[in-house]
């Protein structure tokens, strides 16, 4: 979410929530950049490369040796007819908007696709803090000024369902899109819709447990095991109540509990492990029934031994405090694991481990695939082929990996790429991210998804600064996300999202043998 | 000059006659040059306005407008948030008015004959040349991100731990008003000066030599004369504190648990993070309905007690 040189989820959510399509409204768009002429393919792809792609300062400091970070054979880039495409689309232009402050990076990054498939870009700059409210404007006005877009995944239910996105199923058939190197996890609530295929994953995104080496094994009496040193939530809590004292200006925990989406997350993320679902098969809320309550328990437990910040702290402020070592553990993102790697980021580099998720008994291993973002075509694209092309290039395994290495907070959702040796070498957090997107759980992307995780976090950040009691936090909730989803056209006889069509996306780890 | 003088005087003679316009022209004349002005003013502040009106009563979920008569105004009657975003903006506004009108009339009294107060009132314009999100940003560094206030506090010994502003209602608020208190006390300190040079120097000058204290000349003569002026500044200010928006949006966000979430961000929440678009339009006529009333009410107070 920190993505530097690409649209990502974090770029969006620390401004407040929003990438935001348009503020080109108007025809501001510009041409990615000057001059695209096609070249020789073979070549152009040989350039799409660790050495002309990764920072040269990560490459020396992991000795990257060149080697692809990445499955040639899984990578679309690499096998994609490119003749055929210049055959069908050369010539033809393709409208994106992307964040105002990405601009100037992915109209680089786009060169080399202008050179293989001859299809023009026009990038759409949007100012990133009303992506989505202009992307909502230009919908509705039915003449959309772009083709592509990248956003936010919980958004995908609020688009698809009014009909803004082109289905991609054709697409993704003609062109042979790797779906099933994506994680199922990714593809199911990044790209699907009610059945169909809306979108490509882009940011690809886990929750995970992170600990300081040097405080946990003063704790421990010993090193940092990735299973067993935080084997459970109840062991969360009495460590960080240890490490809590640990050092001047130390805290035990970093949460995000601010209001809205994020204090959602978290609970999210800890009540899953306990089994937490948040609606039944008939589109009722019961995310407020005992597992719920597990996950507000803990909170609960753990803010005791929080950062001062906690209450109001989002993924920007929840990152400052990990990178710059004021928390000894910490609750967020992969990608804290990642950027705490490079030292021009993280005052903590190579003192921190990313553990396995705590389990809680009585319930399951759940990591829980939370925000995220996607990559989909307008339903009123001039071109929606090659803005599914040009999204297809963007999102392609070597790409993915190479923005993993650049600790740029674009994340990878691919089998093939996180499971690479080398890869791993330079995300830490990787073997047990792969591990557990096996097991993960998340959020359907319902229509009014989003709306629905903003109450939901309000009410949770009045428990967490003892306004209410968590049981009254999660009942308001569910009183409020019933009033949204009956608003949003459920319960009416016909949901605008079949269950049936979601399930098998909200938990994958059924059944399967545990990683450790 | 004198071969041309023929020229000239046969040329007036030959030029019409000045064609005067119509009654009805000469008086429609001004209305006509206002009309563009006008029309802009309506087009940007009724238009929305009747707009907002109009919305409020539907049910709009993007491009899709349900009609739903008062339903929007009886969900907000029972709305927690609603009324909590109300109480939120009477107390983080009528403590921040309070503050900014004490200090600023201090101020005021206190520098309006100095010789330097041209100097005075630059120097007192300065925060408010900042723009408001630069303030905020400034002053969240200042409490939270950047530790700074805790970081003194800490060093010169007063506490021992960092501060939990975020976590604090009172803390939290207490940061919003003391940000808007040092932005805009200026405001209302210009305004006061100004008022107070106004005034007959005289009338002081006879109280002076009565035997009058400083005080006693600005309770019994300054502030009753300043009345109508102090009334309206602060509705042009209670008015901006009622719409306080960057400070909300960049320091809290509304927390702790929506503690200073005031009524312009939980619009802004309800219309463009949860795009319920007709209530929020139901919320911003409820705001400014109550906004006309209240600011109708203290002008109306004020200026009838100036009168007596």
């Amino acid at each position: 979410m920190k993505s530097r040189s690409t649209l990502s989820r974090r770029t969006l959510l620390k401004s407040g929530a929003a990438l935001g399509v348009g503020g080109a409204f108007g025809g501001l768009a510009i041409p990615a950049l000057a001059g695209s002429h096609v070249g020789d393919v073979a070549s152009i792809l040989a350039d799409i490369s660790v050495p002309k792609y990764v920072r040269e300062d990560y490459r020396t400091l992991y000795n990257m040796s060149g080697e692809p970070l990445w499955d040639p054979n899984k990578d679309w880039i690499r096998t994609v007819d490119w003749e055929k495409v210049r055959t069908e689309l050369s010539g033809t232009t393709v409208r994106f908007a992307i964040g105002a402050a990405d601009q100037e990076s992915a109209a680089e990054g786009l060169v080399p696709f202008e050179k293989l498939s001859g299809i023009t870009v026009e990038l759409v700059p949007i100012p990133d803090d009303s992506f989505y409210d202009k992307a909502i404007a230009e919908f509705i006005s039915g003449n959309a000024s772009f083709d592509a877009l990248q956003f936010f995944s919980p958004w995908l239910g609020d688009f698809a369902a009014p009909g803004f996105l082109a289905n991609l199923d054709e697409y993704a058939s003609k062109w042979n899109l790797p779906l099933d190197d994506f994680y199922e996890t990714y593809a199911s609530n990044y790209g699907y819709f009610n059945g169909a295929l809306y979108g490509i994953p882009f940011d690809c995104d886990i929750q995970m447990v992170h600990v300081r080496n040097s405080y946990m094994e003063q704790v421990l009496g010993g090193p940092v095991d990735r299973v067993n040193s935080i084997p459970t939530y109840d062991e969360l809590i009495r460590v960080s109540g240890e490490l809590n004292k640990i050092a001047p200006g130390v805290s035990g925990v970093g949460m995000m509990l601010s209001r809205g989406f994020w204090s959602t997350y978290t609970w999210e993320h800890i009540a899953a492990q306990a089994g937490m679902m948040l609606f039944d098969e008939n589109w009722e809320p019961v995310f407020n029934g005992d597992a719920g309550m597990k996950g507000m328990d803990i909170i609960m437990s753990l803010v005791a031994n929080a950062n001062e910040g906690h209450a109001g702290a989002g993924w920007p402020e929840n990152r400052a405090a990990w990178l710059g070592g004021q928390v000894a553990t910490n609750i967020s993102w992969q990608d804290s694991g990642t950027q705490a790697m490079r030292p021009d980021q993280s005052q903590i580099v190579g003192d921190f481990t990313t553990i396995y998720e705590p389990r809680i008994e009585g319930g399951r291993f759940a990591p829980p695939n939370i925000a995220g973002s996607t990559s989909c075509v307008a339903a009123s694209a001039q071109n929606p082929e090659g803005a599914f092309l040009m999204l297809a290039f963007l999102t392609t395994a070597s790409i993915m990996a190479m923005n993993e290495a650049n600790a740029n907070g674009v994340a990878p959702g691919y089998r093939s790429v996180l499971n690479n040796p080398r890869l791993q070498e330079v995300s830490q957090p990787a073997k047990v991210w792969a591990d557990s997107l096996e097991h993960a759980w998340c959020a359907p992307r319902l229509p009014g998804m989003f709306e629905m995780e903003q109450a939901i976090g309000n009410e949770i950040n009045r428990a967490v600064v003892g306004q209410i009691t968590g049981k009254e936090a999660l009942d308001n909730a569910a009183s409020a996300v019933k009033k949204i989803m009956d608003r949003n056209g459920f319960y009416g006889g016909k949901p605008p999202v079949e269950y049936a069509a979601a399930a098998p996306g909200l938990y994958v780890g059924g059944g399967k043998a545990l990683p450790f | 000059m004198t071969e041309l003088s023929p020229n000239l005087s046969g040329a007036a003679k030959a030029a019409p006659a000045i064609r005067r316009r119509s009654k009805r022209m000469r008086a429609a004349f001004p209305y006509l040059l206002l009309t563009p002005a006008v029309l802009y003013l309506l087009m940007i502040t009724l238009y929305p306005g009747v707009y907002a009106i109009y919305q409020s009563f539907f049910l709009v979920r993007f491009n899709s407008w349900t009609y739903i008569g008062f339903q929007n105004y009886i969900d907000l009657w029972n709305d927690r948030e609603f009324w909590a975003a109300l109480w939120n903006t009477l107390v983080i506004g009528s403590v921040a008015l309070t503050l900014q009108c004490l200090l600023a009339l201090t101020l005021a009294y206190h520098a309006y004959r100095d010789p330097w107060i041209k100097g005075w009132r630059i120097i007192f314009l300065v925060p408010m040349l900042f723009m408001p999100s630069a303030v905020a940003f400034m002053f969240k560094l200042a409490f939270m991100d950047a530790r700074v206030v805790a970081d003194l506090l800490m060093r010169v010994g007063v506490i021992e731990n960092n501060i939990g502003w975020a976590s604090s209602t009172f803390l939290s608020r207490m940061i919003l008003i003391v940000a808007d208190v040092w932005q805009w006390t200026p405001f209302l300190f210009i305004i006061f000066v100004a008022a107070l040079q106004s005034q007959d120097e005289e009338v002081e000058e006879a109280a002076r030599l009565d035997g009058a204290s400083w005080f006693k000349i600005f309770w019994n003569i300054s502030l009753p004369l300043m009345r109508p002026v102090i009334a309206v500044a602060l509705v042009l200010r209670g008015i901006d504190i009622t719409t306080m928006f960057a400070n909300v949006f960049i320091i809290t966000k509304g927390g702790p648990g929506g503690a200073t979430e005031t009524i312009s961000y939980f619009i802004y929440r309800t219309g463009f993070k949860t795009f319920n678009f007709g209530y929020a339009s139901a919320a911003s006529v409820v705001m400014l309905i109550l906004t006309v009333i209240i600011a109708q009410l203290v002008v109306k107070r004020a200026f009838h007690s100036g009168r007596e």
